[in-house]
């Protein structure tokens, strides 16, 4: 049986709050996952879609433990910084830690959406104790700036002439002062860019170091986030294009950044896990009934302490 | 597990499922104080309050009282999906609730809090507990009818931006008489829920609470005043203690919010001097 409970685990920051998944030990693949949550979500993720991926996981035999980093959740350590990469990376490495510490696994993942997933890199880029990581739609904009937003747009208004035009300016005006400005970053950064002046963020500079080292990673992306999606295609065409076994992107349609439908659920968490699954070199541990089956909680191990 | 004065675990209900629940004990305890329970609301809104739930609920415990705050069957660590959960089974999930943190701190006196749909469950529990002596509800859905007439709103909404083809209301509803169910923001909502919240009338329902209330409402009125009105006045004509204030800046349990960081202080701060003037 598959068992939960809560934990507190020390962190550079503080104290971090977390759910603890441990599978049935006949299933136990020495495997562990980790889960930093995403951005300004608790450890459930949104619309619990972490808690429906650990108990997946966990019922397929995996360790899994699902975070909340500083500020968010229910950690008492607090973070009032508000940004894409607000989530340092030695509190995931704490976390991760915590895992090895505990269980003496053979093998870590990371699995982790959106903001979270860019902690991921920026942290497992340098710590080779990470065996793969898998990106739920991680923006690989940048920072200080979004020069690959509105790229397409802007080529063709570049290609067509129109953006040298009156009418151009007038339309985007009209339309939202928003677009204007994102067109002039792109520009001024395009022009850093030229330059050779352009630094470009920590988390894009890791996830192009983690790729570049020749490391696992599995990029999942809604099909219609197509902003998201379009910057990673520019920015790692060679990931996009290859789907090589250790590196690939895989688009789940009809669904947006947050993977927010049901289907879309379903279609991440058994490609994550199967993806995973094929790396440590296990069958799946059940069938997709019995792991169905066995998704929901059971034991009462998880009286907390 | 424990950290300081919070305790995390898993608790079983009525019904043997294991529901999450973190109980905060005072650094000194005080007998005259009652326990805060805190209900929370549903969906997205669950989602974006969780940290100001959190932050309310430690608030409050620096104040010297003992706080639960708990995840009802089907909803966030607790076990079940949402499709398996109705307002009563959040209702008794609440009474257990209370029961656990009875059984553990000896508490027999309890306040009960509540954001949104969470104020409502909060509502429906007082009336079925005898120990709740006060209630205090924020931007309540006071009109369950109403409230669904929202989801159902932004369900369309929702199914818009997934580039699907444009539902009316009235094929949403169809389908959910159909199937039993519907997704609702990636999450199966069954036909009884549903029922039994067009049911949820708190202006009617409210009438036999016999201890205190306190209301707080967002400064524009929020999206349905009529009915947060109504209630006021129907608690009023009762003779119900009622505190009814227009003092929330912003709402809490929207996405905009969360991003910005935003955690209503000033609501911690009112809740607390309003506990402290209840009779002990």
């Amino acid at each position: 049986m598959s068992t939960e409970y809560p934990t507190w685990i020390d962190c550079p920051a503080g104290r971090m709050f977390a759910i603890v998944h441990e599978p049935d030990p006949q299933t136990d693949n020495g495997t562990a996952i980790v889960m930093p949550n995403a951005g300004q979500d608790s450890r459930t993720g949104p619309q619990r879609i972490y808690v429906k991926a650990a108990r997946n996981f966990s019922a397929a035999g995996f360790r899994v433990v699902r975070l909340d980093l500083p500020g968010t959740g229910d950690a008492v350590a607090d973070n009032p910084k508000i940004a894409l990469d607000s989530h340092a990376a030695e509190n995931v490495s704490a976390g991760v830690h915590w895992a090895i510490d505990r269980w003496q696994v053979d093998k870590l993942y990371i699995v982790a959406l959106c903001a979270g997933a860019r902690a991921a890199f920026r942290y497992a880029a340098n710590d080779r104790v990470v065996d793969g990581v898998v990106a739920w739609s991680v923006p690989t904009l940048s920072d200080g700036g979004t020069p690959y937003l509105n790229a397409q747009g802007v080529k063709k208004a570049f290609s067509s002439g129109s953006l040298f035009t009156a009418a151009w300016w007038k339309n985007r005006r009209e339309n939202g002062l928003r677009e204007i400005r994102q067109v002039s970053t792109m520009l001024f950064e395009r022009l850093k860019d030229a330059l050779g002046l352009r630094r470009e963020s920590l988390a894009i500079r890791c996830i192009d170091k983690y790729l570049k080292d020749g490391r696992p990673a599995q990029f999942l992306f809604g099909g219609l986030d197509k902003i998201i999606c379009s910057d990673f295609a520019e920015r790692f065409p060679e990931v996009q294009t290859a789907r090589l076994e250790r590196q690939g992107v895989w688009i789940i349609p009809d669904t947006v950044h947050a993977l927010s439908t049901l289907p879309a659920h379903e279609a991440a968490i058994e490609l994550s896990r199967s993806w995973i699954e094929h790396r440590i070199g296990v069958s799946p541990a059940a069938s997709a009934d019995e792991r169905a089956r066995m998704s929901g909680m059971s034991e009462d191990s998880a009286s907390a302490a | 597990m424990q950290n300081n004065h919070e305790h995390a675990e898993f608790f079983r209900n009525r019904k043997d499922k294991r529901l999450f629940g973190i109980l905060q004990r005072p650094q000194h305890h005080d007998d005259t104080k009652p326990a805060i329970v805190f209900c929370h609301p549903v969906s997205w809104e669950k989602q974006y309050s969780y940290r100001a739930y959190t932050q309310f609920s430690r608030h409050l415990g620096k104040a010297g009282y003992t706080t639960l705050r708990f995840d009802a069957y089907g909803f966030g660590d607790s076990e079940g999906d949402l499709v398996e959960a109705t307002i009563q089974s959040q209702v008794e999930d609440t009474l257990d609730a209370i029961e656990w943190l009875r059984e553990s701190t000896g508490c027999t006196r309890y306040i009960l809090v509540g954001v949104r749909l969470g104020a409502a469950i909060a509502a429906l529990t007082a009336l079925e507990s005898s120990g709740v002596e006060g209630l205090a509800m924020v931007s309540p859905v006071v009109s369950g009818e109403n409230y669904w007439k929202e989801w159902l709103r932004i369900t369309r909404l929702g199914r818009m931006t997934l580039g699907q083809k444009m539902f009316k209301t009235r094929d949403l509803i169809a389908q959910l008489e159909r199937e039993g169910a519907i997704e609702i923001d990636g999450e199966l909502v069954s036909r009884e829920l549903v029922n039994e919240l067009k049911d949820i009338d708190l202006t009617n329902q409210l009438s036999d609470f016999a201890g205190s209330c306190y209301m707080s409402e967002l400064t524009w009125g929020g999206s349905d005043r009529t009915s947060f009105d109504a209630l006021v006045g129907a608690l009023n004509e009762r003779g119900t203690a009622v505190t009814a204030e227009f003092k929330e800046p912003k709402e809490f349990w929207v996405l905009k919010s969360r991003y910005e960081g935003y955690l209503p202080q000033d609501l911690y701060r009112r809740t607390a001097a309003w506990l402290q003037e209840l009779p002990q």
